[in-house]
């Protein structure tokens, strides 16, 4: 079931006139059903398979009042919907505001599988439906249906609206080269050296037991002394400022900023510092979710 | 008791109630701020009000693991070995600025303050109780210092950061009203903290107040990139700091307003992955409003 | 999906097979339901999508449907309506999310069902019923049923046991009492063929023509009309018990020549009949006699013979009836239910002369014997013989028929009167019915506790197959005009009005029943005070909890600090604390009460904190 002229608007209230109603496929078999157990009861003169058959009839005329109600009144609108990535699944928020019990609610977005039917008591309620957004930028993820077939499933109640809210998609995740700024030695993009983390002299990192080839400088004296036998102490070099991420020349810039979000996410998932420079805007080296998501923000709407 | 660290530590009220809340419900405490805000005197002031043993270590970049455990040393008059405990063995452990110590470092102390018990050449030696490790770090910005990853973080508590005085308060500190911690008189010893942390056990959590955790742990997995999601580690000590807390409070059961008194300071660390965002307490002030308080 | 769809859906499959059990398989729909069963059954168990699952659903209503076409009864209604609120359950559990368990589902399955009961109920009382297409359907592949109790043969039975197994029941719907105890005698079979030993029915009982109505068209009774109603367990022969008088309603009993009620559908099944009464009574009673009706294996009791020779001389059959009666009185007969066996050489001069020690088979064989040696036409009827008037509680009296009841008699043909019942066994001594009829008292309180709810159960049967099974076309038609008169052709636009009126009321009693908070009294409480303020503008904030709400109201109207400071505390430690109590919960109520009636007053509340005080 899926016709009927969509719904436009910020907040949109499901009413006779937006709201469509017609049997399923089970509830013309239901009737059938009705239609043989009044055969047989005639036949047999059998009070109880009449009494049965005018029962199924009965409930399928409520099944229509009780379907219909489940929609009725109820009032749609979106929420601020919170960032995603382009490809995957992402979650739109819809608030919804129930008049009465909603049973059985399923909430579609576009060409998405409908969701697990909820049964909603009455109040307000921010459900997220969700949808996998093709591109990047502030995207609107396009007809939301929403339909029900509680309580038995005779009759399908749904209609259609588009929500206006656009939610911010960033670029797909996908890993491949970028071009990393400030880092002088960087050799090969992608190597997970990028805080160049060599062995150096500057900064103490671990102890090793010695090898010969140690210099004597490195020999851990102290441990020495106190008996615990010959230790090389081992430096790390200071790492260098941040890297600064760019995209990858000589790629289209799609593809580039696609493998600028995933090192962004993958950098922040190491606790790591880093900066951005696109076309038109530069972020400054940083760290932590905010400057992760400004970052990822500045991919989304890069032009 | 509060009010006798409270004055070693002026207009601190609520950061000192919390670190109590903490060492009663058997927790680490991680105290997070710039240098010079009273981080090593509230340590201090903690373990002297219950008696405690009190070691300080300062962390280093060259601070070894057998710095903190202690080691087998050889006894040339037995001709064997014996083990010789390390800063560790005391029941309360300052760990001064632990992130500018070597990974390593720090996961033998997180290991040891998970379990409570040592491992030095194969031989297990259990630490005493009570036990409590007060970690300090400076803000992460400075140089020269390795992170706590994730895991070790969630070992913490509570993370907490003292701030700036109030004037008044610091007024009065300049004026030298502050006590000394060395002049705090224990009105209680370990036994009795070990007498309390049993009874914050028994303080009584409804299906009601359980159910208001439940929603909470379900709202920060439910939202997406604003955090960490919360473990069930965190629901655990989110209901452990929520006890002591509603004992401090003199109640014997727990409300949801001491689940808020202390969702910043449990939950914090754990959703922001170590990395305080510009704003703070943003995120477990959201994920606060995101769920119905009136149980 | 709910997880509790599955097991809603195989126990409904293991209540229709329960269902099944008690049906013969002769009749074509019984085999239909049996067929569509295992297919339910088997669509089950392969359902995976939820589109499989309402059918499988849909299949056990029509299931259930044809057991109730099969098996009428009260038992096995309460059964299928089970069976029909288990499938609407399993129906309900594919729609309704994963939330509910079984016992919500059904109780929301009652929920349904009794808002749409009203309508159906509507359409079932008031739409005019349709007359059955063929016959078809009815009284197909009914075996010929020729069981040992076909044939009589007394003498061969040492000792008869007493069983109290339940027979028959019989209602009188027009009221009255039961007739006189020594007037409950209902018939069963003729016994005709005798052959010395044993009483064999004349013919294959079916094969013989009906006798009254030689058309299959009577005239339409009057409603209520039925003065028996009977209601007879299986049996396994091919004629039901009646009183003789009257003629069936059903069409599927014929009333035969020889006064037999013959049962088209098989005698296996438990069966519910209404008899009416006839214009002209007792046709069966004028049918002549046949030849048969004198026959008698000559020479196998000659005393026997002799002592009818005697009486063949005397004029009318009249006289020859009398003095085989005065013969039984004078001699020392006894009635007994261990006579020994007879000898297989003149078995009934044994009885006659020498042992005169026996049982109602006895009696009637051997007094038929002698009257038709004497030349009078007669033959030996087996049936029931009075049976226990019970009157359950708050229901219609009926007589209780167990197969101890069950008796042989003879009938003899007199000139001018036709067939005339004659019972021999109460000319002998110690007869249980004249026992019965002097103590008829003490018996009616026997029987255990278990006795009496039976009874009470099968009172209720009564009502049932009086009130539900004997609701037909008639009926229907009866009440259309009680309620309409001559405005019949209204009928359409009643039922339409009425249809409207109980959906309306159906789904308003079901919206209420939505609406109704449901859950804690207490958090109820909380929500309707927190409405009080809301009203006044005041809600709580994201997260709030009541404390730091109470601290808020408390700033905005600092008069309301008593009532709110004591319904929050009294609220919290009945929420959290460890201990909540009822009492608590009503005084946290109470407090509720207290503080919105305080808000709502406004100024006067110093007065609100006064009274939470005392």
């Amino acid at each position: 079931m899926d016709f009927g002229r969509p719904q436009q608007g910020e907040r949109v209230r499901l009413q006779m006139r937006s709201l469509y109603i017609l049997p399923t496929r089970f509830g013309w078999l239901w009737l059938a059903g009705t239609v043989l157990m009044q055969v047989v009861g005639i036949q047999m003169q059998s009070n109880g398979t009449l009494l049965l058959s005018f029962l199924m009839l009965s409930l399928f005329l409520l099944a229509l009042h009780l379907t219909h109600f489940n929609l009725q009144g109820v009032e749609l609108g979106c929420g601020a919907p919170a960032p995603g990535f382009a490809g995957d699944p992402v979650p739109y928020p819809i608030q919804v505001r129930c008049p009465g019990r909603s049973e059985g609610v399923r909430l579609r977005l576009g060409g998405e599988q409908a969701g697990a039917p909820l049964s909603l008591p009455p109040g307000d309620h921010e459900l997220a439906v969700a949808w996998t957004p093709p591109g990047r930028g502030w995207q609107r993820p396009g007809l939301l249906r929403v339909q029900t077939t509680a309580p038995l499933g005779l009759f399908c109640c749904w209609s259609r609206w588009y929500p206006a809210a656009a939610q911010l998609i960033y670029p797909a995740r996908r890993a491949g080269p970028v071009r990393l700024l400030a880092v002088a030695t960087a050799p090969v993009a992608g190597a997970p050296s990028v805080a160049s983390r060599h062995d150096g002299s500057e900064d103490w990192r671990d102890l090793a037991p010695h090898r010969p080839q140690d210099s004597p400088s490195r020999l851990a004296w102290k441990l020495l002394a106190q008996g615990r036998g010959e230790y090389a102490k081992r430096f790390l070099d200071r790492p260098e400022a941040p890297p600064l991420l760019a995209p990858e020349p000589g790629l289209p810039l799609e593809q580039a900023l696609e493998h600028l979000s995933e090192r962004i996410w993958s950098y922040h998932g190491r606790g790591l510092s880093y900066g951005l420079v696109l076309p038109g805007q530069t972020i400054a080296a940083g760290r932590g979710v905010l400057h992760r998501d400004q970052c990822l923000a500045a991919l989304a709407t890069c032009r | 008791m509060i009010s006798a660290i409270g004055e070693v530590l002026l207009g601190k009220e609520h950061q000192v109630r919390l670190a109590l809340a903490c060492l009663l419900a058997r927790g680490h405490l991680l105290i997070e701020d710039l240098p010079g805000m009273g981080k090593t005197t509230l340590a201090e002031a903690l373990a002297r009000s219950f008696g405690l043993g009190f070691k300080r270590v300062s962390f280093t970049s060259d601070l070894l693991p057998a710095d903190l455990t202690g080691l087998n040393v050889f006894d040339p008059a037995a001709a064997s070995f014996h083990f010789q405990p390390g800063p560790l063995f005391s029941q309360v452990l300052l760990a001064d600025e632990i992130n500018r110590a070597s990974p390593r470092t720090q996961s033998a102390l997180l290991e040891a303050m998970a379990a409570g018990r040592v491992s030095v050449d194969g031989t297990s030696h259990p630490l005493p109780r009570p036990f409590l490790v007060i970690a300090t770090q400076n803000g992460l910005d400075q140089g020269g210092t390795s992170a706590l990853p994730e895991s070790q973080l969630d070992r913490f508590l509570m993370r907490l950061s003292l701030g700036y005085p109030p004037r008044q308060a610091e007024r009065a500190l300049l004026q030298g009203e502050g006590l000394r911690p060395d002049g705090i008189t224990h009105a209680f010893g370990p036994d009795d903290l070990l007498q309390l942390q049993e009874r914050c056990d028994r303080q009584h959590c409804s299906g009601a107040l359980l159910d208001y955790v439940l929603d909470l742990l379900e709202r920060s997995r439910r939202q997406p990139f604003q955090g960490h999601p919360l473990s069930p580690r965190a629901g655990l000590a989110l209901v452990a700091a929520a006890r002591a807390w509603s004992l401090l409070e003199g109640r014997d059961h727990v409300i949801p307003d001491d689940v808020q008194a202390v969702l910043a300071a449990v939950c914090e660390h754990r959703m922001d992955g170590g990395q305080r965002g510009d704003t703070d307490r943003e995120l477990s002030q959201r994920l606060q409003e995101g769920v119905d308080g009136l149980r | 999906m709910s997880r509790a769809a599955a097991p809603l859906q195989w126990l409904t499959m293991g209540l229709l097979a329960v269902g099944l059990l008690g049906l013969s398989p002769a009749l074509s729909l019984s085999l239909l339901a049996f067929g569509l069963a295992v297919l339910t059954a088997l669509k089950l168990r392969e359902a995976r999508r939820i589109e499989e699952r309402r059918v499988v659903a849909l299949l056990q209503l029509v299931c259930a449907g044809l057991l109730a076409a099969l098996r009428p009864e009260l038992g096995p209604s309460l059964l299928q309506g089970l069976a029909i609120l288990m499938a609407l359950a399993g129906l309900l559990a594919l729609e309704l999310g994963a939330g509910p368990d079984w016992k919500a589902l059904l109780r929301r399955s009652l929920q349904v069902l009794l808002a749409a009961l009203p309508i159906a109920l509507v359409l079932f009382l008031l739409l005019p019923r349709l007359t059955p297409f063929s016959n078809l359907g009815t009284g197909h592949g009914m075996g010929a049923v020729t069981g040992l109790s076909d044939s009589m043969e007394p003498g061969s039975i040492a000792k008869l046991s007493v069983s109290r197994e339940a027979a028959a029941r019989v209602a009188f719907p027009l009221g009255g009492g039961p007739p006189p105890l020594e007037q409950r005698y209902w018939r069963v079979l003729v016994h005709e063929r005798f052959d010395g030993r044993s009483w064999r029915s004349a013919e294959p009982p079916f094969a013989r023509p009906a006798a009254g109505q030689p058309t299959p068209a009577p005239p339409p009774p009057a409603p209520g009309e039925g003065i028996q109603l009977w209601l007879t367990e299986p049996s396994g022969l091919s004629t039901v018990p009646w009183s003789g008088a009257g003629r069936p309603l059903s069409a599927d009993l014929n009333l035969q020549r020889s006064g037999e009620l013959l049962n088209r559908a098989p005698g296996s099944q438990r069966r519910v009949y209404a008899l009416t009464r006839t214009a002209e009574p007792g046709d069966w009673r004028s049918v002549p006699p046949g030849p048969s009706d004198l026959l008698l294996p000559r020479g196998e009791n000659p005393k026997l013979e002799a002592l009818a020779g005697e009486w063949r001389r005397l004029g009318s059959e009249r006289e020859r009836l009398n003095a085989a009666g005065s013969w039984f009185r004078a001699q020392p007969f006894r009635y007994s239910l261990e006579p020994g066996a007879l000898p297989r050489q003149a078995p009934l001069d044994h009885f006659l002369f020498e042992t005169r020690l026996g049982f109602c088979g006895h009696y009637a064989s051997a007094f038929t014997t002698l009257m038709r040696a004497a030349g009078v036409p007669a033959r030996v009827v087996s049936g029931y013989r009075g049976g226990q008037w019970v009157q359950p509680v708050g229901g219609t009296g009926y007589i209780d028929l167990r197969q101890a009841d069950a008796h042989a008699w003879s009938e003899v043909w007199l000139q001018g009167e036709g067939w005339r019942r004659v019972d021999p066994t109460a000319w002998a001594d110690g007869d249980p019915l004249a026992s019965a009829t002097a103590g008829a008292g003490s018996l009616a309180g026997a029987g255990g506790p278990w006795d009496w709810l039976q009874q009470q159960w099968w009172g209720l049967d009564i009502a049932w197959a009086r009130w539900w099974l004997g609701y037909d076309s008639e009926q229907q038609q009866a009440l259309v005009a009680r309620l309409l008169g001559k405005q019949r052709h209204l009928l359409g636009l009643v039922v339409l009005l009425a249809v409207a009126i109980s959906l309306a009321a159906s789904l308003g009693g079901l919206g209420w029943l939505g609406r109704r908070r449901s859950g804690d009294p207490l958090r109820l409480e909380l929500e309707r005070t927190l409405r009080a303020f809301a009203r006044q503008g005041m809600a709580p904030q994201a997260g709030e909890t009541l404390a730091g709400f109470a601290q808020r109201l408390t700033r905005r109207w600092p008069e309301l600090a008593g009532p709110l400071g004591d319904f929050v505390e009294q609220y919290q430690g009945q929420r959290f604390a460890s201990t909540p109590s009822r009492s608590g919960r009503r005084e946290a109520q109470r407090l509720g009460r207290v503080l919105r009636r305080s808000l709502n007053t406004g100024i006067q509340s110093k007065e609100a904190v006064q009274r939470v005080d005392r």
